[in-house]
């Protein structure tokens, strides 16, 4: 056992060198993806708008199928409408041309009135995206990475469980006026331990959500090889029902009674998105998607109606071991109405960064510059990295913010558009940490971290500058002040070593 | 770093892969001789792939000899091979 946790030892400092900050990089931006929908509140002002649930109640859909169809491309494949929540008081409407080309609008759900252009991507459209696919869309590379670092840190999660002898001592010990090492390596442990089974969870639920992806060849074990074997096992798994357009022109009947129907079927359970097919063709129909607001299992029920007759034509339910997946896509995916438990993620997730940075801190700590043999090629490509990618990318973050209150509503450049230029500053200020971090080295810790103070604190002031309702998204704001408070107390603890 | 390292690192994550990549139709397959339904057989297959490549890397990594870690890899991936004939 002795030998066996050595060898561990080895291995989870090399894992954690390897993948600390490609780790760090999916925590953090899945961290404030459990508020993506409050972050997209606060970077698109028109659409703070009063939660439904207070107003009116749920806005008629054959209302909204009226306002919505001059929007529709002709010869269309599809178009849905997200129905507003609490946390997103909005209508979403969204369309496929035939060619394969979408857009996407945004409307008030009690006036049916078109929101002015966002103008960014916010954060459902950039930082959850970036979680799981790092905005590297080529032969699905982003989420093979983000994947093989799922897999790191269950790796280094087990390892540092063997790693540690004393667990439960570690649990109580944090001695932060130590020497920074110890200090360090003392909230590595007793962060990870608090943490650990969250941590586990986030990581297995995670890749569990692209297990197809992950096993491409999993379906051949019950299905034919090939492209009709992976559509049907998509089919049976997630329930894809799919009927071809006729070609001639069709009616669409009330979507209305089909709601009222479906309320029926699930036993009082809601949609929350409509969908129909093949608008306008005479084989066209309408799917209803059942909301999953209310329970962790993101359930699959799905049911389909003749657009023109109105008469059910398919449902599904997903069998139990799907069922299972689900529930652990919930987990992960955190969609359920939960307030208390949507912070605790957001916490535990922070907290997951926290074990991560310290990690690679202490990593470093352990083999000072100052030490003959230790300031080689290696150990300064480890500290500009980790510097980067922890500071760094908080730094990003709060650019793009900032970015976003500042850039003018018609800002572009030659092929970029406002919402690219947003996402520009992100990659540039990022860019910019990575090379001030090689360029002064230790130091850079300190000053990326007053940094990160200042631009926090401009977010809040451009919030409340720029804005017409700030108090509508002061929840952000908030976070933003604390964050601001917190990089003031790690700049000043730098400073006495 | 010695080469041996890099061996095993490239044997334990690059042929545990594939070993499990190996397994899970085959556990798929064996679930669906037992009666599961041929989706839920591929989900819990898919699902259980996770750890079985977890221990894998456990084992692999952490390994005294390089070539008993490849013998084990290759025998497994045999043994998979031949059972995913008679299987799939």
């Amino acid at each position: 056992m002795a030998t066996y946790r050595r060898r561990l030892t080895g291995v989870h400092s090399w894992a954690g060198v390897v993948f600390g900050a490609l780790l760090f990089v999916v925590f953090w931006t899945g961290s404030l993806s459990v508020f993506d929908r409050e972050i997209d509140r606060w970077m698109m002002p028109a659409t703070r708008l009063v939660s439904p649930a207070i107003a009116a109640g749920p806005p008629r859909l054959d209302a909204v199928a009226a306002a919505v169809a001059p929007m529709i491309p002709p010869g269309a494949r599809q178009w849905r409408v997200d129905l507003p929540t609490d946390r997103a008081p909005l209508l979403r409407f969204s369309a496929q041309s035939a060619d394969g080309a979408s857009l996407s609008r945004q409307l008030d759900p009690s006036t049916l009135a078109l929101l002015p252009d966002a103008g960014t991507r916010g954060a459902t459209g950039f930082i959850y995206p970036f979680h799981y696919g790092l905005n590297i869309d080529w032969l699905n590379l982003g989420k093979w990475l983000v994947g093989a670092a799922g897999m790191a840190m269950l790796l280094l999660l087990v390892s540092g469980v063997i790693v540690h002898r004393k667990l439960f001592a570690d649990f109580f010990t944090f001695r932060p006026d130590k020497r920074l090492p110890r200090s360090t390596l003392d909230l590595h442990n007793v962060s990870g331990v608090i943490g650990l089974p969250f941590f586990f969870l986030i990581t297995l639920s995670g890749l569990a959500i692209f297990f197809n992806m992950y096993f491409p060849t999993a379906y051949r074990g019950a299905f034919e090889a090939g492209a009709k074997g992976q559509a049907q096992f998509q089919a049976e798994a997630y329930g894809r029902f799919r009927r071809a357009p006729a070609g001639t022109p069709g009616a669409l009947s009330s979507i209305d009674a089909m709601v009222v129907r479906a309320e029926r079927e699930w036993g009082g359970g809601a949609p929350y998105f409509v969908r129909v097919w093949w608008p306008g063709d005479a084989r066209s129909y309408v799917e209803l998607r059942r909301s999953y607001a209310g329970a962790v299992e993101m359930n699959l029920d799905q049911l389909y109606f003749d657009a023109g007759t109105g008469q059910l034509i398919h449902r599904f339910e997903a069998g139990p071991v799907m069922r299972f997946q689900r529930v652990l896509s919930g987990l992960h995916f955190i969609q359920f109405r939960h307030a208390p438990l949507r912070w605790l993620y957001f916490v535990l997730g922070l907290g997951g960064c926290v074990v991560i940075a310290t990690g690679m801190v202490f990593w470093l700590a352990a083999r000072p510059a100052d030490r003959p043999g230790n300031d080689h090629v290696g150990r300064r490509l480890m500290l500009g990295t980790c510097i980067g990618s922890v500071t760094g990318i908080v730094v990003a973050t709060l650019a793009f913010m900032a970015a976003n209150r500042l850039l003018p509503a018609d800002a572009a450049l030659p092929g970029w558009r406002r919402p690219d230029l947003e996402v520009l500053v992100f990659f540039l200020s990022w860019l910019c940490g990575f090379g001030h971090a090689a360029w002064r080295g230790q130091k850079a810790w300190r000053e990326q971290a007053w940094a990160v103070a200042a631009l926090a604190s401009l977010c809040v002031g451009l919030n409340w500058l720029t804005t017409a309702a700030p108090e509508a998204v002061w929840g952000v704001d908030a976070v933003l002040l604390c964050s601001a408070l917190c990089a003031v107390a790690c700049a000043r603890r730098l400073g006495r070593g | 770093m010695q080469p041996t390292v890099w061996f095993r690192v490239v044997a334990a994550v690059g042929g545990g892969f594939g070993v499990t990549s190996l397994a899970v139709p085959v556990i798929a397959g064996l679930l669906v001789r037992s009666g599961l339904p041929g989706a839920e057989a591929v989900v819990a297959a898919a699902l259980a792939g996770f750890l079985v490549y977890l221990t894998v890397l456990m084992w692999g990594l952490a390994c005294p000899s390089v070539l008993r870690l490849v013998a084990v890899l290759v025998s497994c991936a045999g043994a998979l091979a031949s059972l995913g004939h008679w299987v799939l």
